[in-house]
């Protein structure tokens, strides 16, 4: 389904209306539930990526949205457009985990989590991210999410380094092995 | 076995400036370059233009 659920198109139907069940023939999912945050308000969302292979872009998706938490299922290895997916979600959110968030082929992930204060739990796939992201805004992720996001840098030796940006207060949490981990890999830690 | 040993490079602002990348969209006071970064891609600005740049930041982008 694009923009309404399993349910919401079968009419009642087993799946909750808080399963975003993605078409396997969907492309752009961009700005779906944007602003969006009195009909999310505090919910916990699955995002069920399994049988697709075709999306390209979830800019925007749940841009100010209010949501508490996103469990993905499937890959998100094909996304390419993160620009301000989880972006000004001020209130509640703390959470991406599931199957994770998979930046292989992505190419824009500028404000992906912007505003987002309260993020504390994030999962990524394993050197899957190769270029700049910040974190900038979340001062609450934890020693499991700072792993996490160390793993899943490409190394990116013998190319231009990009940019890890972490909040001061997580920034002050990493060891010295974790900052050479960083750096060893050609990532720059902002 | 390989053992690699190569200058861990620390970029620190002075006092009451930030440490800018444009193209990362990055702004900090101190910088752990990667061992093959481009220093020269950080340039020092102060306070105002760094609450000039997040301000921008700020702006809701068009929709796609």
């Amino acid at each position: 389904m694009i923009g309404k659920t399993n349910s919401q198109l079968s009419g009642g139907g087993t799946i909750s209306d808080d399963v975003i069940l993605v078409n396997p023939y969907a492309v752009y999912l961009a700005d779906m539930f944007s602003s969006a945050y009195g009909q999310l308000a505090n919910k916990s969302l699955t995002l069920d990526m399994n049988g697709n292979t075709s999306l390209i872009s979830i800019k925007g998706m749940f841009y100010t949205t209010n949501i508490k938490s996103i469990t993905i299922k499937g890959s998100t290895a094909h996304i390419q457009n993160f620009n301000d997916a989880f972006r000004n979600n001020y209130w509640n959110f703390t959470t991406i985990d599931g199957d994770g968030l998979d930046f292989s082929s992505a190419t824009n992930v500028n404000g992906i989590f912007q505003q987002s204060v309260r993020l504390a739990n994030i999962k990524i796939v394993e050197n899957s991210l190769a270029i700049s992201i910040s974190f900038v805004s979340t001062d609450n992720l934890t020693p499991e999410s700072v792993s996490s996001i160390i793993s899943a840098l490409k190394d990116m030796t013998g190319q231009s380094s990009p940019t890890l940006t972490l909040s001061t207060t997580v920034k002050a949490t990493l060891t010295q092995e974790q900052i050479a981990i960083i750096t060893a890999k050609n990532w720059t830690l902002a | 076995m390989t053992k690699e040993t190569y200058e861990q490079r620390i970029l620190t602002a002075d006092e009451g400036k930030y440490l800018y990348n444009e193209n990362a969209q990055s702004i900090s006071d101190k910088v752990y370059l990667g061992k093959e970064a481009d220093e020269s891609e950080w340039v020092e600005i102060t306070e105002q233009e760094k609450e000039r740049l997040e301000a921008e930041w700020a702006v809701i982008p068009d929709a796609e």
